[in-house]
């Protein structure tokens, strides 16, 4: 081969050149194998199907040796040449990838709804009107919600039965919050971390009995936390006896929200002893309407009086329709994951992943106290005592308001005191037009930013910049007296 | 009802698959397969727990009559049956007894009655290879990206038991795939 004075392509796709071939005859590379792993020639997505001949005889020159004498590496499969759409198979269309269904689809088809993807699962994101864009549905679904009572759909919430004598003391292992010394029927909320000590779901955690614990975790981390614990049980914690069987499926979820919660539920004929001054906020009781079973939490995330009512998956669509029957009467609107959204971000709820990231520490939320608190061990308790871990200076969550009140700050934007170019201080998470204060808000994570209320900072994106207010969470109503109904 | 139409059966040339809505599905999860509450299911139903991969069935003039005991790993057992009252039976009985207990899945748990002698080239075109259980045995496996509890307890049939979120995506793909079998697998 010619000299050119210039680099002579043998693999196009990994840029192995000419003299790349020449260097490893040099340096005696003769097997075929070793030619391939030195230059990386025959390693592009092609797996050699374009460069392999060029390379071959190329080194047989380079060693006196015919091309057969130099060999072939070892092929794999593909060898002969196949199409996408062979591959690809019946996985396309709606059979692309397993979407979960509610078991109450049909129930939100009729309402109107419009699903979207979220964690797995098709879900409504909100029941437009004829002509109503989502992102206004959803503000008139909140608005809704918080002034009567919203029903919402929740059946993908993870939900996982523990059974066993070292229930409590596996959960205790597992959680930051103490679980063990929960009174039967009550609930408490609880974040899991990895060995790292970072974030990886949170929930509600309720005791059915002395050894009988119901597990609530993300939508989208159902089936993770339930291997998670699978894998601790299995390889770490083998002496104690603890059965988690995931029961997501079983349980559909229907949550009642808003001041006149209370009132459509007994209307609709549920257990008086559910009355919010019966049944408190992080409670769950074990009761029966009709001969239904039910499985109520008193648990939020909207903020409001609300009623997450558990029944099984093919009673979801009896029960919404007997609640709905009641709506004119006491206000009720549907709503859906858009509108839960805008709710929760009022209310300064993280959602685990939009608003935390791979190195989200309890104390990043403001959860530092409970870990401070625990003096048992739990998964990630030696990370969180690290000096990276302790720095006041890490990415800690707060609230934005734009200072001019009106304009939306876009999720992902960087916040920074100076225009750019400039170290980055943050960024913003979650960003919604929050209906009950009229104006939009925002959840972001910022450098110290526990400390930092009051400071106005830059929030900068694709050239435009938004000067923005930092305050404290939440939103609204900061005594959580709504709570309570 | 987009459930209902997904999941209604499906009928072709040496293949029928239909959702047994009567089957009931509830977890027996226990602790040791020899203690006290493998005893109180072996009284109750009359059937020991059954070893690894196995599944067994009742003796019943009814198919519909039988219970089912289907294995699912090495501390769970699944156990099917359309008697009305037996999950509530097992359930009371085990309330007290500290090495195992019920977990009710009905309604959680989908169960399709697969039958004809295509079922093992089905299970095959649904990315089941080796998964086609052999009388007597309880497979676990995914089929079209979905976990399936694969379980066959008489000759002419295997029940497949899935998730209820995933059931109209499995009924979906079996549909799609029923249209191939004309098509020889390449294999």
């Amino acid at each position: 081969m010619p000299h050119l004075g210039k680099p002579q392509f043998i693999d196009l796709q990994n840029d192995v050149t000419a003299s790349d071939v020449s260097l490893a005859a040099r340096e005696n590379y003769r097997s075929v194998e070793h030619l391939k792993r030195y230059t990386t020639t025959g390693m592009g997505t092609d797996q050699g199907k374009t460069s392999n001949i060029n390379a071959l005889v190329f080194m047989g020159e380079q060693t006196q040796r015919t091309p057969p004498a130099v060999g072939t590496t070892k092929f794999r499969p593909p060898f002969a040449p196949i199409t996408m759409g062979a591959l690809a198979g019946r996985r396309v269309g709606s059979l692309y990838r397993p979407l979960k269904r509610l078991p109450a689809q049909a129930w939100h088809e009729e309402r109107g709804a419009v699903f979207e993807e979220y964690g797995g699962w098709r879900r409504p994101a909100a029941y437009p009107r004829a002509g109503e864009a989502i992102e206004a549905a959803a503000l008139r679904e909140a608005a809704a919600t918080r002034k009567g009572a919203g029903i919402f759909d929740g059946s993908p919430l993870g939900k996982l039965e523990l059974f066993g004598p070292d229930a409590a003391r596996f959960l205790d292992l597992m959680y930051v919050g103490t679980l063990s010394t929960l009174a039967i029927g009550r609930a408490r909320y609880g974040l899991l971390l990895n060995e790292n000590g970072v974030l990886v779901d949170d929930g509600i955690v309720a005791r059915l009995g002395e050894q009988h614990f119901w597990v609530n975790t993300t939508s989208a981390g159902a089936e993770r936390t339930a291997d998670m614990f699978e894998e601790w049980l299995q390889c770490e914690f083998t002496d104690l006896k603890v059965l988690v069987t995931p029961v997501t499926a079983r349980w559909a979820n229907v949550t009642v929200a808003g001041p006149r919660a209370w009132d459509l539920l007994a209307a609709a004929g549920f257990d008086a002893a559910l009355a919010p001054s019966i049944t408190k906020h992080l409670s769950m009781a074990e009761t029966q309407l009709d001969g239904m079973p039910l499985r109520v939490l008193r648990a939020s995330f909207s903020g409001e009086l609300s009623y997450e009512l558990n029944v099984p998956a093919d009673q979801a669509q009896p029960l919404l329709a007997r609640l709905w029957a009641l709506a004119p009467t006491f206000n009720v609107s549907t709503y859906g994951v858009e509108a839960l959204q805008t709710m929760r971000v009022e209310k300064g709820y993280i959602h685990i992943g939009t608003d935390t990231d791979g190195t989200t520490q309890p104390s990043d939320i403001g959860f530092g106290r409970g870990v401070q608190n625990k003096t048992a061990n739990f998964i990630g308790r030696r990370s969180l005592s690290r000096p990276v871990s302790c720095d006041a200076a890490r990415l800690q969550l707060v609230g934005l308001i734009p200072a001019d009140q009106r304009t939306r700050l876009p999720v992902g934007a960087h916040l920074a005191r100076n225009p750019p170019p400039t170290r980055t201080e943050g960024h913003v998470t979650s960003s919604v037009m929050s209906p009950e204060l009229g104006r939009p808000i925002a959840l972001a994570m910022l450098v110290g930013g526990a400390a930092r209320s009051g400071e106005y900072i830059g929030v900068h994106h694709l050239g435009t910049t938004i000067d923005a207010k930092v305050v404290p969470l939440p939103f609204v109503d900061p005594t959580g007296s709504r709570l309570h109904g | 009802m987009a459930e209902n139409q997904d999941l209604a059966p499906i009928q072709v040339a040496g293949l029928r698959v239909i959702l047994e809505p009567r089957l009931q599905v509830a977890s027996l999860r226990y602790f040791d397969r020899q203690g006290a509450f493998a005893g109180l299911v072996h009284n109750i139903t009359g059937m020991r727990l059954p070893d690894n991969l196995c599944a067994l069935r009742s003796a019943a003039e009814r198919t519909w009559e039988a219970i089912i005991l289907a294995w699912r790993s090495p501390t769970e057992t699944l156990m099917i049956s359309a008697a009305p009252t037996l999950i509530e039976t097992l359930q009371g009985a085990a309330a007290t007894l500290p090495d195992g207990c019920i977990v009710d899945q009905r309604g959680g748990a989908l169960v399709f009655r697969a039958s004809g002698e295509a079922v093992a080239d089905l299970i095959a075109r649904l990315g089941g290879h080796g998964a086609c259980p052999a009388i007597g045995e309880s497979l676990r496996t995914r089929l079209a990206d979905v976990a399936v509890l694969a379980v066959k307890v008489q000759p002419e049939e295997t029940l497949l038991i899935v998730e209820r979120s995933y059931g109209p995506h499995l009924m979906t793909s079996i549909r799609v795939s029923a249209a191939d079998l004309a098509i020889p697998l390449f294999c």
